[in-house]
């Protein structure tokens, strides 16, 4: 299989996608070119050119074993020639040798071609200083990030979704109650009236994102939404130049639990939201009905960089689009609990001295 | 002789204008008018002069009426109606009256009015907590050491409360206040920490405006209605806070009573 790297025109070297300026920059020349340019520049280079195309180097088996060989991908540097290993989902990769971003298109297995893809707005720059500006004025970082907070490794992905859009229809049942509370005579009286509330209706839900990819874990990539499907651009395979990206290669129907999931819960608070005036408002009985809308795989953009300390390895993830962070660095206890103490002590310290204030000039 | 007239007029008038200067200093030695001869002697001694410390140390007057005729009059209006009668209160800036009534009623009935500083600072004061300062000795109808208690508690109550005693009340708020403040200080440290989460809901994804409700419904089934006594189970006391009347001069006094 053959990978496919976009060269300048002008100086030869490898051209990204600059998703800000929705071109292809080069980074040595400083040039920039419309998808569709650098196209037919290309064709008129294969045309002038003769190049030996489809060389076939054969994996050798020796040493591995059939799953590993089932999973195991290699593909020639289009720029250096060099043979490239990947996993059997990476589409997109940079060569180990030349550093030139190779895009594999032929990765895609049916249905895993992205129909859209929200470009990198955030530069490596940028998230670089993210990522040192997460450790200013943390409270309750432990000690052992206070300094040298070195990055270990820093990657440009972009991550597989499955975007589900769908109509979704519910009917709730709730046991209500409404409290009057007045003063009859020497007693209290307390009058409860007592409802049975029911609503259904439809929602619709557009573009719902749940992650596609074996390889990276849910709550991380659900930290980083949402994402802005504004931007979002039809997949090109251009646009993942310089990049790192897979294909899904996790399953609609497993992907669809959560999104279901999500969904319902959405269609309670929904309908919730319409029962006012209640003091008590229980749910007695909920259908939730999520049909099969439509689902389309998609690419989001996402730096993930990794950090050691004490030889561990500590995870960092922003969106690419809107420079939103998670992490997985844990929160100090001890620290928590000092400050816990120290705001109480001062807080109760200042409501004291305030009212010994207010009684003074009383 | 006109001389010696004449020094005796002087002398009388001189008498008389003294007696008149220390008639309101004579009358705060006695603080009991005891009626119906319910106390001894002994017991008469030992009120006034409990009273009159109290008098010295907050400077709030009371006396202590006993009567078997209260004129038609709850027994709280009949202690201010009795205090303006030996009194000159319209020169006394705070006082207490109490009054043993034990023609109202099958057993009689207590009241106290009480003007000045004394009703401002027996204000927070409730029926419940006079009740429960006299109720160990109305059943045995010990009135004498009921009036003993009843001087402490007063004693307690009217005299001002030092910074560090009102501070010291208000401790548990302060410290419920203030964990309050640092577990919310806490949540927003703990948020600042910006650790992977799971999206409990897809709500960002909903289409706005896109709710149908095909059925909205809101049946009223049933009431269910509860009865709670506000005053407390004793059976001589009204509960609630003190109330006010006016005595017949038009003073505005705060009273609270209960029966015996």
């Amino acid at each position: 299989m053959a990978t496919i790297t976009y060269k300048c025109p002008s100086c030869g070297s490898s051209l990204t996608f600059d998703g800000n300026a929705k071109e292809m920059a080069c980074s040595s020349c400083g040039s920039q070119f419309e998808v569709e340019s650098l196209k037919q520049a290309i064709e008129i280079e294969k045309e002038s050119e003769s190049f030996k195309e489809g060389t076939n180097w054969q994996a050798k088996d020796e040493g591995f074993s059939d799953e590993e060989l089932n999973r195991t991908r290699t593909f020639n540097c289009s720029s250096c020639g060099a043979e490239l290993i990947t996993d059997e989902t990476t589409v997109a990769t940079e060569c180990a040798f030349c550093g030139s971003p190779s895009i594999i298109p032929a990765q895609f297995t049916p249905g895993t071609r992205p129909d859209s893809v929200i470009p990198f707005k955030v530069s490596k720059d940028r998230a670089v200083e993210l990522f040192k500006n997460y450790f200013k004025n943390k409270k309750l970082i432990p000690n052992l990030f206070k300094k040298n907070n070195q990055i270990d490794e820093i990657r440009k992905l972009y991550v597989p979704y499955w975007l589900f859009s769908c109509t979704a229809d519910a009917d709730i049942t709730y046991s209500a109650k409404r409290v009057r509370s007045f003063r009859r005579g020497n007693y209290r009286i307390t009058q409860t009236r007592h409802y049975r509330i029911r609503r259904a209706g439809t929602v619709d839900f557009k573009d719902l994102p749940v992650d596609a990819s074996e390889k990276t874990d849910n709550k991380l990539t659900e930290s980083l939404e949402p994402y802005n499907t504004k931007d979002a651009l039809p997949y090109v395979p251009e646009v993942l130049s310089g990049a790192q990206a897979s294909r899904a290669d996790v399953a609609i129907e497993d992907s669809k639990k959560r999104a279901d999931e999500r969904i319902a819960r959405s269609m309670q608070n929904e309908l919730r939201s319409t029962v006012l005036g209640y003091e008590s408002v229980v749910p007695i009985s909920t259908k939730i009905n999520v049909p099969d809308g439509t689902c389309y795989p998609a690419l989001y953009p996402m730096w993930l960089i990794t950090t050691k300390k004490a030889d561990k390895t500590y995870t960092f993830a922003i969106n690419g689009q809107t420079e939103q962070l998670t992490c997985d660095i844990p929160m100090s206890v001890p620290k928590a609990i000092g400050w816990f103490l120290g705001i109480f002590a001062g807080s109760s310290a200042i409501i004291t001295f305030i009212m010994s204030l207010i009684l003074q000039f009383r | 002789m006109k001389k010696i007239t004449l020094l005796i007029v002087l002398i009388t008038a001189i008498l008389i204008s003294c007696l008149a200067i220390s008639v309101p200093a004579l009358a705060l030695d006695k603080h009991v008018f005891d009626d119906t001869g319910f106390f001894s002697a002994e017991e008469i001694d030992v009120l006034n002069r409990r009273a009159s410390e109290l008098y010295e140390s907050t400077g709030s007057d009371l006396i202590i009426i006993t009567t078997n005729n209260s004129k038609g009059f709850s027994a709280e209006r009949f202690a201010a109606e009795y205090y303006e009668s030996v009194r000159d209160y319209e020169n006394m800036e705070s006082y207490v009256a109490f009054a043993f009534c034990f023609d109202i009623g099958k057993r009689g009935a207590y009241g106290e009015a009480s003007y000045g500083t004394a009703r401002e600072m027996l204000a927070g004061e409730s029926q419940d907590d006079l009740y429960n300062v006299l109720k160990p000795h109305l059943p045995g109808r010990d009135y004498y050491n009921a009036m003993l208690n009843y001087m402490d508690y007063l004693q307690k109550a009217l005299t001002p409360k030092t910074k560090v005693e009102i501070l010291t009340q208000y401790v548990p708020y302060i410290f419920v206040i203030s964990a309050i403040i640092a577990a919310i200080a806490i949540s927003i440290f703990a948020k600042d920490m910006r650790r992977m989460k799971s999206q409990s809901s897809a709500a960002n994804y909903v289409l706005p405006g896109s709710l149908k409700l095909a059925h909205s419904n809101d049946i009223y089934l049933y009431m269910t209605e509860t009865k709670t006594k506000i005053e407390s189970s004793s059976k001589s006391s009204s509960g609630g806070g003190s109330s006010s009347f006016s005595s017949s001069s038009g003073r505005s006094y705060g009273g609270r009573s209960g029966s015996l």
